[in-house]
C-alpha cells in the first residue's frame, strides 16, 4: 500500500469515527494476525426511513486498491442482493464508484455510504446490473416492493 | 438605461424585502449594465454620491467585481479598477471611522471593495506581464500597508486630491502610487491600531478577507505560487504584528464590553490565517509561516477569560480555534505550545521532567465548573471534542511511555496521566445529553488499545501486560454503566421528539462495541468476556427486588450487549471454555431469557417503553442466537431457550396491539433467533422437539394468525432443518414428517381455493405465503455438507430410491395443488404466484443426481406444467420464470433431451409467442436470446441439432443485430460470438457451427457492420467482440464479406480499405478494438476523445 493510500485511509477512519451518519457503521477488518486491515472495511448501510428499505441494515464490504484515492474503492453487497443496480456478485454499479465516470479522489467514505443509501431507494434504471430486480422495478412494482421488503426483514437490525 | 436615478430605483427595488416587482427581470436588466462598457462609470457614480443608500453603494462595489470577473478588461482598464477600488475604499473607510455607529451600513460596500482588492492582489502578483499593468505597478506586496497609508493620507486631508472621488485626478493617482508598495513600520502600525477601534477593526477585516479569498482561490486548484511568497514576505508580517498587538494590548487592557466587540474580529481573522497557513504549508510553493507567538497569546488571553469579565466568551472563541487546529493540522502548533495545552487541559504533563505549572489547570476546572453549573452542554461538548482531539495527537507517545522501554520515563507520571484520563472518561453526567467526554474518549481508548496491540514484544516493559489489563479493565468498567439503557431512558424522557440525541446514544453504544472488540485482543476472555458473563449470570436475576429490578436488568442488558459482540465469531460448539464459564455462572442463560421475557412482556405506553423493549429483545435474541453453538451441547439450556423463544413468538402472534410495526420488528428478531438455533441444533432438536415444532407451525399457519409471511417462511425453513436431520429411522419416518408438513400447508391452500370468490381475493397473499413456505421447506431439505448426518451419508442410496419411488405420492399431490392454483385465474395472472410455483418445481434441479429430495420432479412433469400453463399466464411478467425453470431443466436433463423434445419445447414457449409478444418487449427478447446463449454454453449440441436453429434462431437473431436497445445488443452479439467461438464444442459441433456461419457469413457481416455503424459509442464493445471472433476464426471469408458489405453501409472507400487492411493485421486480437473504433469515428464523422 502506498503511503498516500495509507495516510488517506487513516484520515478516512478518523473522520468517520468522529462524524458519520446515524445508523451507519464502517470499520476496517482484522487480518489473521489480529492487526487492522485498512484496505478492507466492513460497513452497514441502513435503509432510509419512510422507504421500503428502512427495516434493514445492509452489509457492505469495501476494498481499497493500492492506488486509492486515485482509483475508487470497490464496494460489494452480499452476493444475490436484490437491487437493479447491484450485480449478481454483489458489486455495486454507481457512477461515483467508477473511475471513468464520476469518481474523484476527494469523495469521502461518508459520501459513498450516503450515496449507496440513496441508491437503494432510487435505483438508476439506465444502469441495470441484474435482471430480476431490474425487470420487476421496471414492470412490476408490486413484486419489486414485496421482494425488497422481504429482503429488508432478512437484514433487519 | 435613461439615467442614474432609474438605476438607483431598480437597485432599491431589487433589495427591498417583500418586493412585488419581477426580480428576475430587474436582475437581467442590471446585469446587462454591469457587464457593459458603462459598468465602470456607473459603479463610480453609485459609490461617490453621498445621498445614495448602502444597497446602492454595495451594488457599485459589486459592479467592479463583475467587471473584474469578466476578465475581458484591458490592462489599462484593470489599473483603472485597481485605482477605483482603492480610492473608494479609502474614502468609505474614512467616513466609517468618523462615526462607526452611524455609518455601519457602509461596511457592506467596504467589504465588497476589500474582496475586489484581494482578487486584484492575486491577479497582479500572479500575472505573467505585470509591467503592462501600469508603468509604476509591477507588483503589490502588502494590501495592509497600502490600506494603513491610504487611510492616513485620507484622514490628513480628505478634501485634497479632488475630495477622493475622481479616480483620474493626477494628484490622487500620485498618492495611490506612493501607497501601493509603501513600507509601514511597526510603530506606524501600532499608532494606526491605537488611533481608533474602527481603524483597527477595518485592518483586521481587510487582512481576513484577503486571506480567506486566497484560501478559497487555492482550494479551487488554481495554481498560484508567487502570491504565497508575497504573502509570506509582507502580508504575513504585518498581520501577525496586527494580531499580536490586538491580543496583547487590546484584549488585555480594554474594558470588558469593547473587548467583546473587538474579540470576534480578532478571532475570525486569526482563524482565517490559521486555515490559510495550514493549507499552504504542505504546498511545494508554501514557505513556512510560524504561528507560535499567536498561539502563545491566545493561550494567555484564554486563561485570563473569566465568568466575571466576559462570561468566558473569549475562552470559548480561543477553544474553538484550538479545536479547529487539533482536528485538522495539530502540528501547525509547536510541541512546546501543545505541552502547555496539555497542562491546561489535564493539569499534568506526560514529560516527567516538565516544569509543570498546574495553576492554569485550575482555570480549566473553573471553566468546566461554569459550563456544568450553567448546563451549557453544547459548549461542554465543544470542549470535550477539542481536548480529545488534542489527546489523539499524542496517543502513540502515551502508548510508548506506558508500555515500552523506548522512553526512559517515570512510570508514576504515566500512571498519573492515565488516571486523569480515566477520570475524564468517567465524567459524572449523562453521556450524550449532558457530557461528551466519555463519548469522544472511546476513540482515544480504542486507538491506545490498537497501538498497544501492535507493539513489538521486544520493546515491551516486563509488566506491560499487567499495566494494560489494569487500565483497560477500568475503561470497560467506566463504559458499562455509561451505555446502560437507564441512560437511554433518561435521554428519551428528556425530550421524546428529539430523535438525534437517541441516535447519538445508539451510536455511542456501537462505538463501545468496537472498543470492547479492540480491548479483547489485550484482555482476552479471562479479563473481559468472563467478567461480562459473570456480570450477567453470577446471580439469579429473578430474585432482584422490585425496587431495583429494572436497573438490574439494564445492567444485565449492557453486559450481554458487549459479551455478545465478543462471542459472535467464536465457534462455541467446540469450545470447552464456554462450558466452563457457563458452569461457573449458572444463571447466565436464564438471566438472558428473563431479559427477553421482560422485553416481550413490557407494555408499550410511550416512546420510551417502545424503544427500550426493542433494545431488550434485540440484545437477548442476539445473545441466544450467538449461544446456539453452546446449546448443541446442552440439552437443558436448549430446551429452556427454545421454549422461551416460542412463548415469545406465540405472544407476538396473539398480539393485537395497534403498533403493528413494533410487533413486526419484535417478531423478526424472535424468528431469526429460532431459525439460527434450529439450523445449528437441528440434530438435537430432531430427537424430541419435532412434534412440538409441528404443532406451533400448524397454529401459525392458520389464516387467523397475525404473524407475518416472513415468520411463517422462516419457521417452515427451521422445521425443514430439523426434519432434514431426522434420518436415524430410515427414509420412511422422515417422509412421514415431510408429508405431515406438506399436507398441513396443502390443506390450508385447498381451503383458501375453496373459499367464495370474494374471499379468495383477500387470501391471495396468504396462499402466496403458504406456497413460499413449501419453497422454504424444500430449500431446508437440501442436503448441507456442514450438517451432514453420518447416517444419511451411509444410507444415501436408500433415501434416493425412496424418493424416486415417492410411495406417499408427495410430488403427485403437490403437482395437483400447483395445477389447481395455476388453473385459477385469480392466481395464474399473478407473476409472484407463478414465480414461487416455478421455484418449487425447480428446487431440486441443480442438486447432484445422488442427493435425495422430495421435490425432485421428473422432466416430463415439469414440462407438462410449463406447456399447460404457459397458455394462461400473463406472459409479459410470467415468462421469465418459465424461462428460468426451463433453463435449469434443460441443463439438468441435457443428456435425456432429444432434439425433437427440445424443438417442441422451444416452439411452444418461444416461437409461438415470438412475433406477438416476445419481439415487442426488449426484456423478453433479451431473456430468450440469453436462454439460447446459456444452452450454447452448457449443451451446445441441443441448439446446433435442433430444427429451430436453422429455421428460427439464425434468421431471427440475424435481424436483431442492428438493435437500438443496449440489452438486446449485448445479448445478441453474445449469441453470435458464442456460436463462432465456443470451447465446449466437440469436433462435430464445431463443424455444424462453421457450416452455419459460412452459409450466412455475408449477411452476418453486413448486419453486424450495419449495426455497428448505427450504434452508440458505449455499445461498440459488444460488436467489437463479435468482429474479433469472425476475424480470428474466419479470416479469409470475413475479409471478402467485409469488402462486399462495407460499401453498402456508407460511401467512404478509403476508410473501408484502411480498416480492412489494419483489421486483418490484428488477427482478431485486442488491438482490433482501436481499429474498429477508428473506422466508426471516421464513418460517423464524430470526434475522438
Amino acid at each position: 500500500m502506498s503511503s498516500l493510500c495509507l495516510q488517506r485511509l487513516q484520515e478516512e477512519r478518523k473522520k468517520w469515527r468522529k462524524d458519520h451518519p446515524f445508523g451507519f457503521f464502517a470499520k476496517p477488518t482484522k487480518k489473521a494476525d489480529g492487526t487492522m486491515n485498512l484496505q478492507k472495511w466492513e460497513a452497514g448501510i441502513p435503509g432510509k426511513e419512510g422507504t421500503i428499505w428502512h427495516e434493514g441494515v445492509y452489509p457492505l464490504t469495501i476494498e481499497y486498491p493500492d492506488e486509492y484515492p486515485s482509483k475508487p474503492p470497490k464496494l460489494r453487497l452480499p452476493a444475490g442482493f436484490y437491487h437493479p443496480n447491484v450485480y449478481p456478485s454483489g458489486t455495486i454499479c454507481l457512477s461515483i464508484l467508477n473511475e471513468e465516470q464520476d469518481w474523484r479522489p476527494a469523495i469521502t467514505l461518508k459520501q459513498i455510504c450516503l450515496g449507496i443509501q440513496d441508491l437503494l431507494d432510487t435505483p438508476n434504471p439506465n444502469s441495470p446490473a441484474q435482471e430480476p430486480a431490474w425487470r420487476a422495478f421496471q414492470k412490476n412494482k408490486a413484486e419489486y416492493e414485496r421482494k425488497v421488503a422481504l429482503q429488508a426483514k432478512q437484514y433487519a437490525k | 438605461m435613461s439615467n442614474i436615478q432609474e438605476v438607483v430605483r431598480l437597485i432599491e427595488a431589487l433589495y427591498s424585502p417583500g418586493a412585488t416587482v419581477d426580480v428576475n427581470q430587474i436582475q437581467h436588466q442590471l446585469q446587462a449594465i454591469q457587464k457593459s462598457a458603462d459598468g465602470f462609470q456607473l459603479a463610480n457614480q453609485l459609490l461617490v454620491e453621498p445621498s445614495f443608500g448602502p444597497n446602492v453603494r454595495y451594488f457599485g462595489a459589486l459592479t467592479y467585481a463583475v467587471q473584474l470577473h469578466a476578465g475581458t478588461a484591458s490592462h489599462e482598464a484593470l489599473w483603472g479598477l485597481f485605482r477605483a477600488n482603492l480610492v473608494h475604499l479609502a474614502r468609505l473607510c474614512g467616513q466609517y471611522t468618523a462615526d462607526p455607529r452611524a455609518n455601519a451600513p457602509l461596511m457592506l460596500a467596504i467589504k465588497k471593495l476589500m474582496s475586489n482588492l484581494s482578487l486584484i492582489f492575486i491577479n497582479i502578483n500572479e500575472s505573467d506581464h505585470p509591467s503592462e499593468l501600469a508603468a509604476a505597478v509591477t507588483h503589490w506586496n502588502n494590501p495592509i500597508n497600502t490600506f494603513v497609508r491610504l487611510l492616513a493620507m485620507y484622514s490628513q486631508n480628505s478634501m485634497a486630491a479632488g475630495g477622493w472621488t475622481d479616480i483620474d485626478n493626477p494628484e490622487l493617482v500620485q498618492l495611490l502610487l506612493q501607497a501601493i508598495n509603501c513600507e509601514v513600520g511597526y510603530d506606524e502600525l501600532l499608532k494606526f491600531v491605537a488611533a481608533a477601534p474602527a481603524t483597527n477593526e477595518l485592518a483586521l477585516v481587510f487582512t481576513e478577507i484577503v486571506i480567506e479569498d486566497l484560501t478559497k482561490y487555492q482550494s479551487r486548484k488554481h495554481s498560484v505560487t508567487n502570491v504565497h511568497q508575497m504573502v509570506h514576505t509582507h502580508l504575513y508580517i504585518s498581520t501577525m504584528a496586527l494580531l499580536n498587538i490586538n491580543l496583547t494590548l487590546q484584549l488585555s487592557h480594554h474594558a470588558p464590553q469593547s473587548k467583546l466587540g473587538v474579540s470576534d474580529t480578532v478571532f475570525n481573522c486569526t482563524t482565517a490565517w490559521i486555515n490559510y497557513i495550514t493549507m499552504t504549508r504542505h504546498l511545494a510553493s508554501g514557505a513556512s509561516m510560524d504561528l507560535s507567538e499567536i498561539f502563545q497569546n491566545l493561550l494567555n488571553v484564554m486563561c485570563q477569560s473569566t465568568e466575571q469579565t466576559d462570561g468566558f466568551h473569549i475562552a470559548e472563541k480561543v477553544l474553538a480555534i484550538f479545536g479547529n487546529v487539533f482536528a485538522n493540522d495539530p502540528t501547525v502548533m509547536s510541541f512546546e505550545l501543545r505541552q502547555q495545552c496539555e497542562v491546561i487541559f489535564l493539569g499534568i504533563s506526560r514529560l516527567a521532567n516538565a516544569n509543570v505549572d498546574t495553576s492554569r489547570n485550575a482555570w480549566m476546572l473553573q471553566y468546566m465548573n461554569y459550563l456544568v453549573t450553567n448546563e451549557l452542554t453544547t459548549e461542554l461538548k465543544d470542549l470535550a471534542i477539542c481536548i480529545v482531539d488534542y489527546l489523539q495527537i499524542s496517543n502513540l507517545d502515551v502508548c510508548n511511555k506506558l508500555f515500552t522501554t523506548v522512553h526512559s520515563n517515570d512510570a508514576a507520571v504515566s500512571q498519573e496521566y492515565i488516571r486523569v484520563l480515566l477520570q475524564m472518561t468517567n465524567f459524572p453526567l449523562l453521556p450524550v445529553q449532558q457530557e461528551f467526554f466519555s463519548v469522544r474518549m472511546v476513540d482515544f481508548w480504542a486507538d491506545l488499545a490498537d497501538s498497544y496491540a501492535n507493539l513489538p514484544n521486544e520493546v515491551l516493559l516486563p509488566n506491560s501486560t499487567q499495566i494494560g489489563i489494569d487500565i483497560f479493565q477500568q475503561v470497560i468498567n467506566i463504559y458499562l454503566p455509561k451505555i446502560s439503557l437507564e441512560n437511554k431512558k433518561k435521554i428519551i424522557e428528556e425530550d421524546e421528539h428529539d430523535e438525534s440525541a437517541v441516535h447519538e446514544f445508539d451510536d455511542f453504544r456501537s462505538a463501545v462495541i468496537d472498543l470492547s472488540q479492540s480491548l479483547w485482543s489485550i484482555l482476552g476472555n479471562q479479563f473481559l468476556t468472563n467478567i461480562l458473563i459473570a456480570g450477567v449470570g453470577s446471580a439469579d436475576a429473578s430474585q432482584l427486588p422490585d425496587s431495583g429490578k429494572t436497573e438490574g436488568f439494564f445492567q444485565i442488558e449492557a453486559m450481554a450487549y458487549l459479551a455478545n459482540s465478543l462471542m459472535t465469531d467464536m465457534t462455541l460448539s467446540q469450545s470447552p471454555w464456554i462450558q466452563q464459564i457457563l458452569a461457573k455462572n449458572k444463571f447466565f442463560i436464564s438471566n438472558v431469557l428473563l431479559l427477553f421475557q421482560l422485553g416481550i412482556q413490557m407494555e408499550v405506553t410511550n416512546k420510551t417503553t417502545m424503544l427500550l423493549k426493542i433494545d431488550m429483545v434485540r440484545t437477548s435474541t442476539h445473545m441466544i442466537g450467538t449461544l446456539a453453538g453452546h446449546l448443541k451441547n446442552s440439552a437443558q439450556d436448549l430446551s429452556q431457550c427454545i421454549e422461551t423463544l416460542f412463548q415469545g413468538l406465540d405472544s407476538c402472534s396473539r398480539n393485537t396491539s395497534p403498533n403493528k410495526e413494533l410487533n413486526d420488528k419484535i417478531e423478526v428478531m424472535v424468528i431469526k433467533a429460532i431459525s439460527i438455533v434450529c439450523d445449528v441444533c437441528r440434530e438435537q432438536l430432531s430427537q424430541q422437539y419435532l412434534d412440538n415444532f409441528i404443532n406451533v407451525f400448524s397454529s401459525l399457519l392458520q389464516p387467523e394468525s397475525t404473524v407475518s409471511g416472513f415468520t411463517r417462511g422462516r419457521l417452515a425453513k427451521s422445521i425443514g432443518y430439523i426434519i432434514e436431520c431426522r434420518v436415524q429411522n430410515g427414509p420412511e419416518e422422515q417422509a412421514k414428517y415431510i408429508v405431515q408438513i406438506m399436507d398441513m400447508i396443502e390443506t390450508f391452500i385447498h381451503q383458501s381455493l375453496a373459499a367464495p370468490a370474494e374471499g379468495q381475493f383477500y387470501r391471495k397473499d396468504y396462499v402466496l405465503n403458504l406456497l413460499t413456505c413449501i419453497s422454504e421447506f424444500g430449500s431446508a431439505m437440501i442436503h448441507d455438507e456442514d450438517f451432514e448426518h453420518p447416517l444419511l451419508v451411509q444410507n444415501l442410496q436408500q433415501f434416493h430410491e425412496f424418493w424416486t419411488a415417492d410411495p406417499f405420492m408427495c410430488r403427485k399431490k403437490l403437482l395437483a395443488l400447483i395445477g389447481s392454483i395455476m388453473s385459477n385465474n385469480l392466481y395464474n395472472k399473478d407473476s409472484s404466484v407463478v414465480e414461487v410455483c416455478c421455484l418449487i418445481l425447480g428446487k431440486a434441479l441443480t442438486l447432484p443426481d445422488e442427493d435425495p429430495h422430495f421435490l425432485r420432479f421428473p422432466m416430463a412433469d415439469i414440462m407438462n406444467v410449463v406447456l399447460k400453463y404457459i397458455k394462461v399466464v400473463e406472459l409479459g411478467t410470467a415468462l421469465p420464470f418459465f424461462i428460468y425453470l426451463l433453463e435449469r431443466l434443460v441443463i439438468q436433463y441435457k443428456n435425456d433431451f432429444t432434439p425433437d423434445q427440445f424443438d417442441f419445447l422451444f416452439n411452444e414457449l418461444f416461437i409461438t409467442y415470438y412475433q406477438n409478444v416476445i419481439s415487442r418487449d426488449p426484456d423478453l427478447l433479451q431473456m430468450t436470446v440469453n436462454f439460447v446463449v446459456t444452452l450454447l454454453d452448457r449443451a451446445p449440441r441441443l441448439i446446433l441439432t435442433s430444427n429451430s436453429f436453422a429455421t428460427f434462431m439464425i434468421p431471427e437473431f440475424m435481424k436483431l443485430l442492428p438493435s437500438n436497445e443496449k440489452f438486446t445488443i449485448v445479448a445478441i452479439t453474445k449469441f453470435w460470438t458464442k456460436l463462432i467461438n465456443n470451447r465446449k464444442y466437440t469436433q462435430e459441433d464445431l463443424q455444424m457451427a462453421r457450416q452455419a456461419i459460412l452459409a450466412n457469413g455475408q449477411q452476418l457481416v453486413y448486419q453486424t457492420m450495419y449495426g455497428l455503424y448505427h450504434t452508440q459509442r458505449s455499445d461498440l464493445n459488444s460488436y467489437t467482440d463479435l468482429i474479433r471472433g469472425l476475424v480470428a476464426k474466419f479470416p479469409m471469408e470475413t475479409k471478402t464479406w467485409l469488402v462486399n458489405a462495407l460499401p453498402q453501409i456508407c460511401d467512404k472507400p478509403s476508410t473501408h480499405e484502411t480498416f480492412v487492411n489494419k483489421l486483418f493485421v490484428t488477427r482478431g486480437s485486442r488491438a482490433a478494438g482501436s481499429v474498429i473504433l477508428s473506422w466508426w469515428l471516421e464513418c460517423t464523422s464524430l470526434p475522438s476523445y
